[in-house]
């Protein structure tokens, strides 16, 4: 059997097919009712939470470095804050306009396949990255509430603020070292499927 | 409720028309029947999710197939402890239900031997089957028309070795 044999099959089996295919139809009425479930609805709303927490805790912590402009000791922790809440903000940002904007099934494959695969692939990213920045600036969070809300100067503490701040950079090194001695798994499938859609263009 | 009633009458009647499309490329990207059933769902689904949206600019065919290929991709690469769909359903009801009983064993072989191609070439080789021209395969997919020929070629010359061997 040679290509145009196989064409020959593939076009004759549409009159079998015609005749033995059904659309369940009772059936169709009764799932069109309930509402079509989306795969990308959880992704959505996580990060529309993420927007709506990540919004006003910018703003607070834009208030609160102007505020503390002139003391160092506290508008530095909260600048540092500010910038991952900024990253935070983007990057939510950026995965629902992939979400509402890139991703269509009736776009081309290409398009779409390679949209999903980049969401998927940044999802993977930031769950790995908030392993690290959360140990990381635990300090910088515990410092900045602890005087805004409570008015207390952690400074005051220093020996346990230094044993806290030690101890988070450690943990982040380990977590570090973990990801990168054990590199998840679905990460490298959505890099070679990335690489194998852009092979493909 | 008359005019939702209305545009499922008109979906249905569209499936009607075109539901040879869901069964191949259900067929083709299913690895086992439960795959298929839940993959023909799925599509089914997402093109009823998309109709009201649909451009009449684009044949039918065009607009499903896009959707069918692109909903049989991302289902093909999800993982096999995935979710089912219409969780509320019993396994053996499908909305697209075929007698296997009947089909044909040479498109069996067929199809066995399209199922051995990465899954865009599968793609580019159903859309061809289908009839379509090179620059609707270059649109669907997303690729340039002198790809989508070379690839066709590629694909013909690779078909027909596995035949041999």
């Amino acid at each position: 059997m040679d290509f145009q044999e196989l064409n020959n099959i593939w076009n004759r089996a549409d009159e079998s097919l015609e005749t033995n295919l059904k659309i369940n139809k009772a059936m169709f009425k009764e799932v069109s009712i309930q509402k079509v479930k989306s795969k990308l609805y959880e992704l959505k709303l996580s990060s529309w939470i993420e927007i709506a927490f990540n919004i006003p805790f910018a703003l607070f912590l834009i208030g609160y470095v102007i505020d503390q402009f002139t003391i160092i000791k506290y508008s530095v922790p909260a600048f540092l804050l500010l910038l991952i809440s900024l990253f935070g903000l983007t990057f939510s940002g950026y995965k629902l306009y992939l979400c509402y904007r890139r991703i269509h099934a009736s776009q081309s494959l290409i398009e779409t396949q390679k949209s999903i695969e980049k969401l998927k692939y940044y999802e993977l990213m930031e769950k790995n990255l908030l392993y690290v920045i959360i140990p990381l600036f635990s300090t910088a969070f515990l410092i900045v509430m602890a005087q805004s809300i409570l008015n207390i100067d952690l400074y005051q503490y220093s020996n346990w603020l230094a044993l806290q701040a030690a101890s988070s950079v450690i943990v982040a090194l380990i977590i570090v070292f973990i990801l990168k001695k054990f590199p998840n798994k679905k990460i490298q499938e959505s890099l070679s499927f990335l690489k194998e859609i852009n092979a493909i263009e | 409720m008359e005019k939702s009633s209305s545009l499922e009458e008109q979906f249905i009647d569209l499936l009607e028309k075109n539901k040879k499309i869901i069964y191949k490329v259900s067929n083709l990207y299913g690895e086992h029947t439960d795959d298929r059933k839940d993959l023909s769902q799925e599509i089914i689904l997402q093109l009823w999710k998309a109709f009201p949206n649909y451009d009449s600019r684009y044949a039918v065919s065009t607009w499903m197939h896009r959707i069918a290929l692109n909903v049989s991709i991302s289902f093909m690469r999800k993982e096999k402890t995935r979710k089912k769909t219409v969780d509320s359903y019993q396994s053996d009801q499908s909305l697209l239900n075929w007698d296997t009983q009947k089909e044909d064993e040479r498109l069996t072989q067929v199809y066995q031997i399209i199922n051995q191609l990465k899954p865009f070439d599968k793609a580019i080789i159903i859309l061809y089957l289908e009839g379509h021209k090179n620059n609707e395969i270059s649109t669907i997919v997303g690729i340039s028309e002198t790809n989508v020929a070379t690839k066709i070629n590629r694909l013909k010359k690779k078909i027909s070795s596995n035949f041999k061997s």
